[in-house]
């Protein structure tokens, strides 16, 4: 006769289980799906009100990079959700095509930063709300070099400012909002986040 | 590109081990109940074991314990002892556990992994850091074993239920494992799928080169497969260890009052009891109605003599019904072709046919989801007290707001249709859709009697819990309670039945029974042939054509598919279709 | 599923069909980042029709399907050039001539062509894009990544299973919508609307996870988690087509950078 205890997966808190990628891979894989339906019925319209206006959009883009880690809590889950997510709509087609694998990787940093400041350690809406700028803010710095750098420095300015904003908003409140919603389903058992 | 050395002598495979369980215990991270206790038995090497039991009686948790999932990937907490061959579960390497022993899940779609049936095949052997010369010497034996050779390059999204999960089987023969685990394989299959599963666990279990752990709800089949069984109960508790063919008469009793089907052979009964119940009512309200069923032949359903002559009790007309595939799911079949069904108030009708049939279509077309590209579907509400009947219409240019009152459709999985924070909002949310207070709620301004309607479907201690944290039992009366306040006129439901025990189809059936008593009509899809006895009707389609149209008996009696085995009730395929009770 | 584009697969043996993904990512790049350092329209001229060539003769994909798969992109290129143009810093430069004037805006000749030049490179970026991802399966793509950049196996297959389930995520999408419809909670109204595709969303991620569980599951019940290194049943070999690819490549975005009109 034994008796044996095998722990919450909180306490193991580098090594990724098989469940942990499967799980952001396929909400990065939605993500993707939704990037691609977003880039091609919102935003292809959305662009006719001029790049600021249109800047306020690019959250969406920014999801997994914040999601992802609320729910798994492992490091690198920003850049991999993100990374996922951006191989699925290049995939589909949509028209950034392989652009998108090095802004997917440039969010995906800015917001595994802030979490590794943290040492993956806080999960609270003000950490997603900082990921989520540092998501913001990785977005701002590819998007003004790659698309826009005939601009003069007021619309830079403009344009990088509508994008941290809409990535604070979308992404660090709405994303926060989604993992909380998740976790009262009970579908986040087997992680550390739904304990 | 480098070799990495093999796992284990290449070739080899895993002699078959006996299991040992001693006082086995097991209780989830965050669970207050075990989900398995005490558990103490041995079964020899070779041995074929049926495990039987009610929902919730833990026989997944012990198949995964079998495989070392339970502890080394799942957290919780061990008690007692479990052997397979010389190795202590909780003390072997997960790695360890896996070269010898394999277990196959119940959903052939969420255990595939590639696209492609050879690769799929090879990436349990590439896990275990096989060799490729060797890789590619097992992989078409593996798939020859289930008779899926030649079946290497398809793509496994083409497979159909059955032959997907013989490659889930394939995929873990390949292996070589000396220890076989089923955790419910057929269940998500429709019959000819069931059928060729068993054939090939037949021939399995004749080889005698697997011990065998079955867990499984079609026990006709099983049965004669097994030569021990282990009965457990609703707590997780073992009932008895035994051969199958020496069963005691407590035990099967006890088994019984668990709540979980019980073979035939055992109880000596035909049905269970709660079927043959609505099998007597059925045919009480039939001849108090003066409705000659007709056996007649399908091609001309609607020229069915003895219809009631009452025009109004007439709830469902579809007449020549075309359906299309969308265009690119390619090949030009039909999903429905020149489907005509009349549906009345208070009838009970069984859906039956292989998966790809057109069940679902019909399903839809009926609820206006999907509009016909010929034909017409047309239904009305039942009428309330003094109301005049209303025309049929075509439910497809309903509002979402009438559409309740007419149709209801409880899904497989009924947690998509959830909307609510708790039970109790699940069943306000459709009676404030419905239209305001129908029940006779003592509660707040806002209670719409939705307690009353979850005491009634025996959900009143979970009003407040989240309806996806039910089970999947819970969940599906919650989806029928949610339409008790404000009963659709016709109620469509896809696989009702599925992954309940008996005592969870007894309930459901019974609930049904209270709304067909009140004249609605009810349209079962189904693949489980114990619930046809309980039906007024049976229509079978096949290939988007109904090819049957008439009594329950007469479809058992000779279904009209080839070949026809699989859609008896009771009839086990394969070689070994004789009981065995003894070991060579 | 209706919505989304059916995979675009080849549909012959092609030159490009036989190379490693992984090489074809390496030449993607190389015309991305030529397209990108520029903003001189000639560029992505040439890399464009470059790239219209090799769809044609060496990609196996029927070239009929491509107009529809790129359609979409009309409208971003329009409006990226549109606004390039006008908010172009250039149209502020005093030293240059006034081209046209609408309304209090100037427009500059360089702006025009960088608008055109940002405009094109969107072009060129999709169609490198199916040249890349095209010619073969995502199963090969995680071959290829795991055998030639080492990628991690179990991120790779992790995805590659996650990638096969996905579609599973569709017909529950479809069949949320089709229990609300049916139990009389459809939305009314915009605002309803887009509350309810968030409740939506909620139950098809449920649903996914769930999913997602059960098939880690089955993965770890098959040695996916035992820590042995994995083989590879499918070899990928680096050979003389992958090294052509990337050189023709290189080559071509030489030309198209560095050779005067």
């Amino acid at each position: 006769m034994k008796a044996l205890e095998t722990t919450k997966p909180a306490a193991e808190l580098l090594r990724w289980r098989t469940v942990d990628i499967v799980v952001v891979a396929l909400l990065a894989v939605a993500f993707g799906v939704v990037f691609w339906a977003w880039g091609t019925y919102v935003w292809a319209w959305g662009s006719f009100l001029g790049p600021q206006t249109e800047s306020l959009l690019t959250g969406v883009w920014l999801l997994p990079a914040v999601v992802c880690p609320m729910i798994v809590r492992r490091p690198g889950a920003a850049l991999f959700g993100e990374l996922v997510a951006a191989i699925i709509s290049a995939l589909l087609g949509s028209y950034w095509g392989l652009d998108t694998l090095l802004s997917g990787l440039l969010q995906g940093a800015g917001a595994e930063v802030v979490f590794l400041i943290t040492m993956y350690r806080a999960w609270n809406p003000v950490v997603a709300v900082l990921a989520a700028a540092g998501a913001g803010i990785g977005e701002a710095i590819h998007d003004l070099i790659v698309n826009y750098p005939g601009l003069d420095d007021a619309g830079r300015a403009a344009i990088g400012a509508a994008e941290i904003v809409s990535a604070i908003v979308i992404v660090g409140i709405g994303g926060w909002l989604l993992v909380r919603a998740l976790r009262r389903t009970g579908a986040l058992q087997t992680f550390p986040s739904g304990g | 590109m480098t070799e990495a050395p093999a796992g284990r002598p290449s070739g080899a495979a895993a002699a078959p081990p006996s299991i040992e369980a001693t006082g086995l215990g097991w209780t989830y991270a965050g669970r207050r109940r075990p989900a398995i206790e005490g558990l103490t038995f041995r079964l020899e090497a070779g041995r074929v074991l049926l495990v039987l039991g009610p929902s919730g009686s833990g026989k997944s948790t012990l198949a995964r314990a079998l495989a070392g999932l339970v502890p080394h990937v799942q957290p919780g907490s061990w008690q007692g002892s479990l052997r397979v061959g010389e190795l202590e579960v909780a003390d072997t390497p997960a790695r360890l556990l896996g070269e010898r022993i394999g277990l196959v899940f119940q959903d052939p779609d969420s255990q595939l992994v590639m696209t492609r049936v050879d690769d799929e095949v090879a990436f349990g052997l590439e896990n275990r850091a096989w060799s490729r010369t060797e890789m590619t010497a097992r992989v078409p034996l593996a798939l020859a074993q289930v008779g899926l050779s030649g079946f290497e390059h398809r793509s496994t999204v083409t497979l159909s239920g059955g032959e997907k999960q013989r490659l889930a089987i394939a995929d873990i023969l390949a292996a070589r494992p000396g220890l076989l685990v089923l955790d419910e394989p057929t269940a998500n299959l429709d019959p000819p799928g069931m059928y060729s599963v068993f054939e090939q666990l037949a021939v399995l279990a004749k080889r005698r080169e697997h011990t065998i752990v079955l867990i499984e709800h079609r026990l006709e089949a099983a049965l004669p497969l097994a030569d021990d069984v282990l009965l457990m109960d609703d707590g997780g508790h073992q009932l008895a260890f035994a051969p199958a063919g020496a069963v005691g008469r407590e035990a099967v009793e006890l088994l019984d009052r668990s709540g979980a089907w019980v073979p035939r052979a055992w109880t000596g009964a035909g049905t269970s009891r709660a079927v043959e119940r609505a099998t007597a009512r059925a045919v009480e309200r039939a001849k108090a109605r003066a409705v000659e069923r007709a056996t007649a032949p399908a091609s001309q359903p609607a020229a069915r003599g003895g219809r009631p002559a009452d025009p109004s009790a007439l709830l469902v007309e579809a007449t020549g019904v075309r359906l299309e595939y969308p265009a690119d799911t390619s090949g030009k079949r039909l999903a429905l072709d020149a489907v005509s069904v009349a549906v009345h108030s208070g009838e009970r009708i069984a859906l039956v046919g292989p998966n790809g049939a057109g069940k679902s279509s019909l399903l839809f077309a009926i609820a206006g989801l999907l509009r016909p590209a010929a034909g017409t579907v047309r239904l009305r509400a039942l009428p309330r007290n003094g109301e005049a009947v209303e025309p049929l219409r075509d439910p497809s240019r309903l509002r979402s707001s009438e559409i309740a009152a007419r149709i209801g459709l409880v899904f497989q999985d009924p947690e998509l249709g959830f909307v609510a924070g708790t039970a109790r909002d699940e069943v306000n949310a459709s009676a404030r859709a419905a239209g305001g207070r129908t029940g006779t709620g003592s509660g707040g301004p806002d209670d719409l009697g939705a307690d009353g309607a979850l005491a009634r479907f025996g959900l009143g201690h979970l009003a407040a819990e989240v309806p996806f944290a039910l089970s999947q039992g819970e969940q599906r009366r919650l989806s029928l309670a949610a339409l008790a306040l404000r009963p659709p006129a016709v109620l469509l439901l896809d696989e009702p039945t599925f992954g309940l025990d008996r005592r969870g189809t007894e309930a459901v059936l019974a609930l049904l029974d209270e709304g067909r008593t009140a004249g609605q009509a009810q349209i079962l899809a189904t693949h489980d042939p114990r619930l046809l006895p309980a039906c007024d009707r049976v229509v079978a389609l096949d290939r988007g054509r109904v090819v049957f149209d008439g009594s329950p008996a007469a479809f058992l009696a000779a279904p009209p598919f080839e070949p026809a085995e699989p859609w008896r009730d009771g009839v086990a395929p394969g070689p070994a279709s004789t009981p065995r009770t003894a070991v060579p | 599923m209706s919505v989304l584009p059916a995979a675009l697969q080849p549909t012959r043996d092609a030159f490009l069909t036989r190379t490693t993904p992984a090489a074809r990512l390496v030449a993607g790049v190389v015309w991305l980042v030529a397209s990108v350092v520029t903003l001189d329209p000639i560029v992505p001229v040439r890399l464009a029709v470059a790239a219209i060539v090799v769809l044609w003769l060496w990609s196996g994909l029927p070239m009929r399907r491509i107009p529809g798969r790129l359609a979409p992109l009309g409208f971003a290129v329009l409006s990226l050039t549109v606004f390039s143009i006008l908010l172009s810093s250039a149209n502020g430069d005093r030293t240059l001539s006034t081209v046209a004037q609408i309304g209090p805006a100037r427009i500059t000749g360089p702006a025009i062509s960088a608008g055109i030049a940002v405009g094109l490179r969107v072009v060129v970026i999709a169609l490198t894009t199916l040249l890349v991802f095209g010619p073969s399966d995502p199963t090969r793509m995680a071959d290829s990544l795991v055998q030639q950049w080492h990628v991690p196996d179990r991120f790779a297959y992790g995805t590659l299973a996650a990638v096969r389930v996905a579609p599973f995520m569709a017909g529950d999408w479809a069949t949320i919508g089709a229990a609300r419809r049916l139990r009389g909670l459809a939305p009314r109204g915009p605002v309803a609307r887009v509350r309810e595709a968030g409740g939506r969303l909620l139950v098809m991620l449920v649903s996914s996870i769930r999913r997602a569980e059960r098939l880690a599951l089955a993965m770890d019940a098959r040695g996916f988690d035992s820590g042995l290194r994995r083989t590879h049943f499918r070899e990928v070999r680096t050979g003389w087509r992958d090294w052509l690819t990337i050189a023709a490549a290189i080559a071509v975005a030489a030309v198209a950078l560095f050779v005067p009109r």
